[in-house]
């Protein structure tokens, strides 16, 4: 059995894991906080679907056949289900739906060092609410989640998909054209864009605001009112009255100062219909958060209602958070670690009792290996005595020093 | 916050430490002899490391260098859909990728051929766009040689003077593509470095239009 490690699978190991459970234990109070209702998706989807409503992952998802032959993936993402769930079950377009959840998504990631197969998702999804002040209210809640776990240093991306839109119906060129400049853009081919966008007949007007879109980026006011400069429509004109919106809410939940505009990565390409945003945190070069308002996805489900989430990749944070130095310390697994050379009736009993009280306690014989770094106290335990560096000790003495500890 | 540089070893690298020098940066440790593979320039602006050019595409896109800068036909070969912004075509180590044959002897295009190629990517979307169907067989060298010895039908292979070809006997059938080098750039840092990124572009844009 050589050869047979999977490159993009590990295991976690304790301290591992509690950081992880204290890092969702407070996403998902933060998301609870706003009123968001916990859930998790199933751990099979339909292949099919996932083939026809996001064609993007057909190659990245990991199929599997049940026992009827029927082509499964795992859970490659959340939006999808719940959005599909949310219209079987709850059919009344204005009701309003707040899901927040924490699963493994089974999709490839990449961090500047690690790599996986799977990754650990948190994210929320709003349905029923088409309001400027809802999108406010996801970005926020973002951001407060990052707070939570105590990172402060973020940059919040937005941008507006609604825009690109506009902008793109607009212009007098040809569907085939349009779809040419659109592929360039969403596979950021400045040259490429570049030069195609001269060889088209458009207005200068047109042609300087294709030119920018991709590098429309910057602070808040200054970039909002390039982007009011380059509108050559109302459409144009609205999307920006739509995004001023959303950054008020933002900026009265005091959040304005993350904020930056970026008006070239809604890709054209994309399902997101109109605020899109992205997250950093300082010096990762890649976002943890990315998310937006998706309203014609439900409609695809007999049910035409808006949704705007985000999806959080929990990974790349435990990854910054680690090199950052802001997990919580690790700690020893064993509080007391009791050796023997036999084993007696009152030892388990005080061990229960010990175990009772919430002390994490184990015995071990004298024969196996124990890795000190895996105890805070070491005793040896022989025939009703307990010994910690030559003294003799009571049961009663072992729990005060735990208790000190 | 200076912008670190990943460039292909070679050719590209040579061109564009000179044009970096030429427009005041100084590498106080960089000498084209060096075996080293990273240098600072003395103000601390350039941090520079030579990698080999399939992986420019690699370092950039993981966030491991801020911009890149590699040729055409490499990254279409070796990173296709890579997340990065592709931002200026240096014009630059420029080639071109053509089909070649056996001299005087017709390939019957109509029957599936074979082809030999270190670049199986560009090879295999060329003769599928034109409507052919194509064996590919990757090689890693002397792909001359493939018709020669009856491995392949034809090889599609980057020409520079076409000597090679000549002294093997075999004759270019048709160009299909240029190359350059380009610059890529990291999606995040673009947008972090902008007007730093701006600027290298700009020193390296003087130079590549002058050459």
């Amino acid at each position: 059995m050589n050869n047979n490690t999977l490159d993009g699978v590990k295991m976690l190991h304790h301290d591992e894991m509690r950081n992880y459970d204290r890092i969702q234990g407070k996403i998902i109070s933060v998301i609870m906080n706003h009123g968001c209702k916990i859930i998790e998706t199933p751990s099979f989807e339909d292949y099919d679907v996932y083939r026809h409503f996001f064609p993007h992952l057909r190659q990245q998802m990991v199929k599997t056949i049940d026992t009827d032959g029927r082509v499964l993936v795992l859970r490659p993402d959340v939006t999808l289900p719940v959005v599909e769930t949310a219209a079987r079950e709850f059919p009344r377009a204005n009701q309003l739906i707040k899901f927040g959840y924490v699963s493994t998504v089974f999709r490839e990631y990449y961090g500047r060092s690690t790599y996986g197969k799977d990754f650990l998702q948190g994210g929320i999804e709003i349905l029923g609410d088409s309001s400027p002040e809802c999108d406010g209210e996801v970005i926020v809640t973002a951001a407060e989640i990052l707070k939570a776990v105590g990172v402060e240093n973020i940059r919040i991306d937005i941008g507006t998909a609604a825009y690109t839109k506009a902008l793109f119906e607009g212009l007098p060129i040809s569907a085939e054209q349009k779809e040419m400049l659109k592929r360039y853009m969403a596979e950021r081919n400045l040259v490429a864009c570049k030069s195609y966008i001269e060889t088209l007949s458009l207005s200068a007007e047109a042609r300087e605001a294709l030119i920018s879109l991709p590098v429309l980026f910057g602070s808040y006011a200054q970039t909002l009112s390039k982007a009011r400069d380059y509108s050559i429509n109302s459409g144009m004109l609205n999307a920006l009255s739509r995004l001023e919106a959303v950054y008020d809410y933002i900026l009265y939940a005091g959040y304005a100062d993350k904020v930056q505009l970026d008006f070239g990565f809604a890709s054209p390409l994309g399902y997101y219909t109109d605020t899109v945003f992205k997250v950093y945190v300082d010096g990762a070069l890649y976002d943890i958060i990315d998310g937006g308002r998706y309203d014609r996805l439900s409609s695809r489900f007999g049910v035409d209602r808006p949704a705007c989430g985000f999806g959080m990749n929990i990974n790349l944070l435990y990854e910054y958070m680690n090199d950052a130095g802001i997990l919580e310390d690790t700690e020893p697994s064993f509080q007391l670690a009791v050796s023997y050379t036999t084993s007696d009736q009152p030892l388990i009993r005080d061990l229960m009792n010990w175990r009772s009280k919430g002390f994490r306690v184990a015995a071990y014989p004298d024969s196996s290996f124990i890795d000190s770094s895996d105890y805070s106290i070491h005793a040896i335990y022989r025939n009703g005595s307990y010994y910690k560096d030559g003294q003799c000790l009571t049961a009663e003495d072992l729990e005060t020093l735990m208790g000190r500890l | 916050m200076a912008i670190h540089i990943a460039l292909a070893k070679g050719r590209i690298h040579k061109a564009v430490m000179k044009y970096l020098a030429d427009s005041g940066y100084e590498f106080p440790t960089y000498s084209e002899e060096s075996r080293r593979l990273i240098f600072e320039d003395a103000k601390g602006q350039l941090k520079v490391t030579l990698v080999k050019s399939p992986d420019v595409a690699v370092y950039v896109e993981r966030g491991a260098a801020d911009v890149g800068i590699v040729g055409k036909d490499v990254l279409l070969e070796e990173a296709p859909g890579a997340d990065v912004y592709e931002v200026m075509d240096l014009g630059i180590g420029c080639c071109r990728m053509a089909v070649a044959g056996i001299a005087g002897k017709k390939v019957d295009m109509n029957k599936r051929i074979t082809i030999g190629t270190k670049y199986p990517r560009i090879a295999r979307s060329y003769f599928e766009a034109n409507h052919h169907s194509v064996d590919i067989i990757k090689l890693n060298g002397s792909v001359e040689l493939a018709p020669i010895v009856g491995l392949s039908d034809v090889i599609v292979d980057i020409v520079e003077t076409g000597n090679t070809l000549k002294a093997n006997g075999l004759e270019v059938l048709n160009y299909f593509m240029d190359f350059s080098a380009r610059m890529i750039c990291n999606p995040v840092s673009f947008k972090m470095k902008y007007r730093d990124i701006q600027l290298l572009m700009d020193v390296i844009r003087q130079h590549s239009i002058k050459a």
